[in-house]
Parts: structure tokens; sequence; C-alpha cells
């Protein structure tokens, strides 16, 4: 007496299919970025406004007969793009969790930290993308601004672009962790502003109070640890407070997020 | 032969909701989502700590406090949050999908925003009750640990700059949220209004004296300030009025407008 074996269970043998290379990964969190409406608004409002910035600032020093470098040009379209940027770092992250793609994301890359590393690649990419742009712009008002009656004058330096490619990127990168800290796209533009623009005020504040607190202040205020790279080169401390400031604001929340984006519920 | 008769469902007859159960409806999504309940336990929270992180400053540094001076400590987590909980009130509506089943209940568009907006004007109340009682709390511990007598000031002008302040803010905030209808866009370009574009402002008054003579009556910020200090007075009034018609009514007309015509999604 023989027994039919039970037929076996259809299986969908993907053992053999190679893992999703990084690249390609990048490349659609790129495109995530700026494929939707809301995404490519911000992208085209950061440039629009680096844009308007620096013409009113060409225009306004060309009329009022004041000095004007390619440095300032620079600045001014950076003040603007470190307002934005790292808004687009913080939405890299959580519009994932607020527009519920995290389940169609994280199922076709189970390994959530790849995720993580090809958002973080890409926002590098936007940033880089921003950069040159304010460059661009920048030498386009320089010219204007030398039209309109300005003496031109080129000055900028490597220590400027250098100090200004690391500060963007920081920015982003800032926008970034909090996101991953809190996965709550009001919650985290809410926090990054207060940090960007409320905390130095306080901090300064509390350091023109109390003694103790201004010994201390240089090793918490990364915004200002950051503003000393346009002065390099840095004191061996002043590379101290980069670092140390550097992993409370920006080592520490990605830590915890990363942890959390680990554990997170996917719903 | 006769046609049977369509079954209608006739709501003619039916009283409109009530303007006061709308407002009650709408505190009420305020405050009974997480979200939304820990918004509002957080900006409590975060005025009592800075209040405390200020009376100790103040306290141990010597330094003389009045009750405005508490004030405007509190206006520091107030100041911020309570325009996020205005934009919020108006923006969740449609990232949360709500819009549709609220419009449904009550089709008319302007009512559900009159009663959204008269909310948050009792919330803002609310919050000035909280922030006038922890102030005069920090105020009354200062005089006690600080051997100096609380100076409590005018304390009617105080209430009232602070009503305009909290009041304006939230409204600020509604009509942000109004225009973009969306809670990341409101968020960051009422920031980048409070905080950003003071700067710019500063710089041009500083360059050209046609924009310094301007600035006060277009610049809703610089025209709060006044208020803030609680010294404000005369022609004060007038850079917030006007400047208030810049920055609070227009915003709101064009929300108001947009909402009225939006796709409900």
């Amino acid at each position: 007496m023989s027994t039919a074996l039970p037929a076996p269970a259809a299986t969908f043998d993907v053992s053999g299919t190679p893992g999703i290379p990084f690249g390609r990964l990048v490349k659609v969190e790129l495109r995530k970025a700026i494929d939707t409406r809301a995404g490519r608004w911000l992208v085209g409002v950061t440039a629009g406004l680096a844009l308007v910035g620096d013409l009113l600032i060409a225009i306004i020093l060309a009329v009022q007969d004041e000095a004007l470098t390619y440095g300032d040009l620079v600045a001014g379209a950076a003040f603007v793009c470190s307002v934005m940027l790292p808004v687009l770092g913080i939405m890299l992250v959580t519009s994932e969790w607020s527009q519920r793609t995290a389940m169609t994301t994280f199922a076709l890359e189970p390994r959530r930290m790849r995720i993580v590393f090809a958002k973080m690649v890409a926002g590098v990419l936007l940033t880089a993308f921003v950069i040159a742009f304010a460059l661009v712009v920048g030498v386009l008002c320089n010219l204007l601004f030398g039209v309109l009656g300005g003496s031109l004058d080129w000055t900028f330096g490597w220590t400027g672009f250098l100090a200004f490619v690391a500060t963007q990127t920081m920015a982003m990168l800032g926008g970034f962790a909090l996101a991953c800290l809190l996965l709550n796209t009001p919650a985290a533009i809410v926090v990054f502003f207060v940090y960007k623009w409320v905390l130095p005020g306080i901090l300064a504040l509390g350091a023109a109070l109390m003694s103790w607190f201004n010994d201390i202040v240089g090793w918490i205020d990364f915004q200002a640890a950051q503003n000393e790279l346009y002065d390099a080169p840095l004191t061996g401390q002043q590379w101290g407070h980069l670092v140390v400031s550097g992993t409370i604001w920006l080592v520490i929340p990605l830590a915890i997020g990363i942890w959390r984006i680990r554990r997170a519920e996917v719903k | 032969m006769t046609a049977t008769a369509l079954t209608t469902l006739d709501v003619s007859q039916t009283p409109v909701v009530p303007f006061g159960r709308l407002v009650s409806v709408e505190l009420r999504k305020l405050a009974d989502t997480r979200a939304g309940r820990w918004l509002l336990i957080s900006i409590a929270a975060l005025t009592l700590i800075v209040l405390i992180i200020q009376l100790s400053v103040v306290v141990s540094q010597d330094i003389n406090a009045t009750y405005a001076d508490f004030m405007q400590g509190a206006n520091a987590p107030m100041g911020i949050l309570l325009p996020v909980l205005g934009i919020m009130s108006v923006t969740s509506e449609w990232s949360q999908r709500t819009a549709m089943v609220t419009f449904t209940l009550e089709p008319s568009r302007i009512r559900v925003m009159a009663a959204k907006f008269v909310g948050l004007i009792i919330l803002a109340l609310v919050a000035l009750v909280i922030g006038l009682l922890l102030g005069a709390l920090v105020n009354l511990l200062y005089g006690a640990f600080s051997g100096n007598d609380p100076v409590w000031g005018s304390v009617g002008k105080v209430i009232l700059c602070y009503l305009v302040v909290w009041v304006l803010g939230m409204a600020t905030g509604f009509a942000f949220g109004a225009v973009f209808l969306n809670s990341a866009a409101g968020i960051v370009l009422y920031f980048v209004y409070n905080f950003v574009l003071p700067a710019p402002f500063e710089i041009g008054a500083q360059l050209m004296d046609w924009f310094d003579t301007i600035r006060p009556w277009i610049d809703f910020n610089y025209a709060q300030g006044p208020l803030l200090d609680t010294t404000i007075s005369g022609s004060e009034w007038g850079h917030l009025v006007t400047s208030g018609l810049i920055w609070l009514v227009l915003p709101l007309l064009i929300g108001v407008w947009r909402i009225r015509r939006a796709e409900v999604k």
C-alpha cells in the first residue's frame, strides 16, 4: 500500500534573486523627493528664494553704492538655502510615515538601514544640487552688480566654499536626524526651527548672564561652532567644539532615530 | 396604474446645526487626538519649564525682574506653539482627510471655518489665563526667593498686551494654514515669516532710510515688539493694524476664498 506524497506547497523561491543594488535605492529616493507636487515645489521654492534674495542684494547694494563681493552673494544664498534644505531632509524621512508609503518601501526592501542610508545619500545629492545652483546664481548676480555700476569683486576662496558646503550639508543632516527621531513632519519642523532660530539667542543670553554657562556654551552651540568654519583653519579647541556639539545635535538624535526606525511599527 | 413613489429623505424641516455645537466640536477636535492633546500639554509644560529656568537664573544672578518680564518668558513657548496649533487646526482637516466628513455634515464651509476660528480664540483665552497665572506664581516665588518685593507694574496693560499678542499669533497661524492647506508648508512659511524675515527687514532698514520709515507699518513682527514690552501706545497701535492687514487679514481672506473652492479629498 502506497500513500501518495502530499503535493509540495507552491513556494516562491527568491533565494537566487540578487538584492536591490544601493544605487537603485538612492535613485528611487531621489525620485521620491522631487516627483510629487510638494517635493518639486520645495526644491523649486528653495532655488527661487535663493535667486530672489541674491537679486535683491545685488540691486539694493548697487543702487546704494555699497561694496559687494562674490562671497557675500554666496552667503546670501546660503542663508536662504539653510532655511529650506533641512525641511527637505525632514520631509524625506517623515513623509514616508505620514503618507503611509513606509509599508511599500519596507516590503520591497526589508533592510530598513539601507533605506535610511539611501535617503541620506539622496539628501546629500540634493544639497549638492542646491549648492551648485547657489554658486551659479551668485555668479549671475555678481555680473548684474557689475552691470549696474558696482565694482566686481570675486573674492570667495576655497575656505568659504568648503565651509559653505559643510554647513549646508550639516543643516540638511540636522533636519534629517530630527526627522528620524520624531518621525512626524510638524513636530520635526517645529523642533528644528526652534533649535535653529530660537536656541542660539537663549544660549547667548544664558552665557551673558552666567559665567559658568559661558564656559560651556562653546561645547553646546553647534551653530556657533559651524560658523567658525568660515574662518578656517580652526584651532584644536574649535575642532573640539565642532565635534562635541555635533555629537549632541547630530549624532545622538540620528542614532536614537535610526534605532527607532528599525523598531517602529510600519502603519 | 400608479407608479411607486420614490422614497425620499426629507431634511428640509431639520434645523441647521447650531453654531455653538460646531464650536464645541472644533474644540474637541483640538484636544481628543493624541497629537492634539500632547501639543496642548507640551505648550503648558514648556511654559512652566521656561519660567522656572528664568526664575532660577534671575534669582541666582540677582537680576531685577517684573511681572512683564516673566510674561515675556512665558511668551517664548506660547508665541511659537500657539500659531502652530492654529495652523494644524485647519490643515489637519485636509491631511487627515476628515474634511469630507466635516463638510458633508456641515456643507457651509464658512460656518465650519468660523467655528474653528472661534474655538481657537477660546483656546487662546485659556492659554492667556494659564500664562497669567503661571507668570503670577513665578513672580510671587521671585519675591519670596530674592527678598525683593515682586513688581507687578500695570497688570491691566500686561493682560491686554498678551491677550492681543496671543490672539493675533493664533489668528496668524490660522490664516497661514488656510492659505496653504498643508501642515508642512504652513508651518515652514509661518516660521520663515516669524524668524527669518526680521533679518532681511533689519538689513533693509539699515541700508535704506525710506525703508526704515515704512518698516513699522509693514513688519508685523516688529509692530508686535511694543506689545511684548507692554509699552505700546499711540501710533504703535496704527503700526499693528496696518501691518496686520498685510500679514493676517490678507492671508485670511485668500485662505477663506481658497477653502470655499478647494476640492475636498
